[in-house]
């Protein structure tokens, strides 16, 4: 047995090869987002803090799974050799890395893994070899560079929107607040606005009553990315460049621009991440642009690890049954743009007031994207049951879970008429629950 | 024969399988490959 391999086995060693394997899988995570991103012109799906938010991931991860084996190797050092432990984090840190190119099978990224993982392991148990001593050495740079460069990107951002906001013109006198507010997905025929026999839009009633209600307007197509950017830019969704995985262009003027260039500061927050956040297009324009959420939940959800339909299912699913689903199908495919920290609109409406709160003598323009009654439904406390009936919604969860899917897609999927009124319902609850933000607001 | 994306997962799988065959058993390919050389370099 060599030397390095009684160390190996004490607990704060495990932790440190555990932390490697987080700023490897994190580096790796960060290189190929960057790639896919800077130079293939990519939606990456992922939040502008991914630099930071994917290794600190990959260390909560990593770190989990290191605590009972520390605890072990405290407890039966001779369990836990030194070779296995390198084996298994250098397995997991290329797997997470291997993940994110979609071209590649599962299994074959497995098998290079676990290739990746055997060579570490046979360096690593190699004393004379200088690798541990390398890795060490290269993970501690890598590190300092990804920290560097998080900070770097904030603060390059910061004093981008600053200088741009300083070198506004002069706005009008009494020039008026513009706030612009988009119920994602809703259409008018939900809205008791429009006559909908269901009370889902009391506080925009009450608005229209006050103002001005169009009762002849059409979205120019049926998905965000381009309706938003017909609402941006006054142009026809056919003309613009804006696609599935193309985002807005900048040859045509955007609304945040015009207001800008007449005085207004103007504040982006949105909580559709897949087709309104910052890489969409939509964000030219805004000196503040708030997206995806900084939370726990985000920075797991930016490990590739857990952007996988197994974890995604597995952690939807709310009956053992579903668990069980998901296990046998174990789908390990990433999908990046559907797994984010779903933002609230009560959120949306928090970010938007401490933007508007701030001190200033100029007029605002402000965007603002609900998604709350996009599928998965959700509603908020009081608005659960509103319109469904509790029972309803069991068998809707049920239905989903045997389908193995977050969410039942379409009226077809769900077999019986019954279950697709409950799921109206459901979304008519998760509409109304959102309408009260349009009053908060 | 056609070939577009859709024929890319199979080729860059296969791809990716062989090199983790190869990263797996890496000393044992190299030893082989060795023999070999060495077994050729003696030939000639």
């Amino acid at each position: 047995m060599t030397p390095a391999t009684d160390a190996g086995r004490s607990p704060l060693r495990i932790v440190r090869v555990a932390g490697l394997a987080a700023v490897f899988a994190g580096a790796g995570h960060v290189l190929v987002m960057g790639a896919k991103s800077l130079l293939l012109g990519q939606f990456i799906w992922s939040s502008r803090d991914v630099v930071w938010m994917a290794p600190v991931g990959y260390l909560l991860v990593f770190g989990a799974l290191a605590v009972p084996l520390a605890l072990l190797a405290a407890l039966r050092p001779r369990w836990v050799p030194q070779a296995a432990v390198v084996f298994l984090y250098a397995t997991a840190a290329a797997f997470s890395v291997a993940l994110l190119f979609p071209r590649i099978h599962p299994i074959a990224s497995l098998l290079v893994a676990i290739g990746i993982g055997v060579r570490s392991a046979q360096s690593a148990r190699d004393a004379g070899s200088g690798w541990p001593r390398l890795a060490r050495s290269a993970g501690g740079t890598v590190a300092a560079l990804l920290a560097l460069t998080a900070v770097g990107m904030r603060g390059m951002r910061a004093w981008r929107d600053d200088a741009a906001w300083r070198a506004l013109p002069a706005s009008a006198d009494g020039a008026p607040n513009v706030l612009y507010i988009i119920l994602d997905t809703v259409r008018a025929r939900n809205l008791s606005l429009y006559g909908y026999a269901r009370p889902t839009s009391p506080n925009m009633a009450r608005l229209a009553a006050e103002g001005v209600t169009f009762d002849y307007a059409f979205a120019t197509t049926s998905w965000t990315l381009p309706s938003h950017g017909s609402l941006m830019t006054g142009v026809d969704a056919k003309e613009l460049s804006a696609a599935w995985f193309v985002p807005l262009d900048d040859s045509t003027p955007v609304l945040a621009e015009r207001m800008a260039a007449r005085g207004y500061r103007t504040g982006g927050f949105v909580a559709n991440h897949v087709y309104t956040a910052w890489e969409s297009g939509l964000a030219r324009g805004f000196h503040t642009y708030e997206d995806y959420l900084v939370s726990l939940k985000q920075v797991l959800l930016s490990t590739s690890l857990l952007q996988t339909e197994l974890a995604s299912e597995l952690s939807a699913a709310r009956r053992w049954s579903g668990r069980m689903a998901a296990l046998r199908r174990f789908n390990l495919q990433v999908h990046p743009a559907f797994y984010s920290d779903r933002k609230p609109a009560e959120r949306v409406v928090d970010e938007f007031l401490a933007w508007e709160g701030l001190a200033s003598n100029r007029p605002y323009f402000a965007f603002l994207n609900f998604f709350d009654p996009h599928e998965p439904y959700e509603p908020p406390g009081r608005f659960r049951t509103m319109f469904v009936v509790a029972d309803a919604r069991e068998i809707v969860v049920a239905v989903a879970d045997a389908a193995g899917r977050r969410d039942v897609q379409t009226a077809e999927d769900v077999e019986e008429r019954g279950l697709a009124a409950a799921r109206w319902a459901e979304q008519d609850d998760e509409l109304a629950g959102e309408e009260v933000q349009v009053d908060a607001a | 024969m056609y070939i577009g994306p859709d024929s890319l997962m199979p080729i860059a799988s296969v791809f990716a399988a062989i090199a983790g065959f190869f990263l797996m058993f890496w000393r044992r390919v190299v030893g082989a490959m060795r023999f070999m050389l060495s077994k050729f370099s003696k030939k000639s």
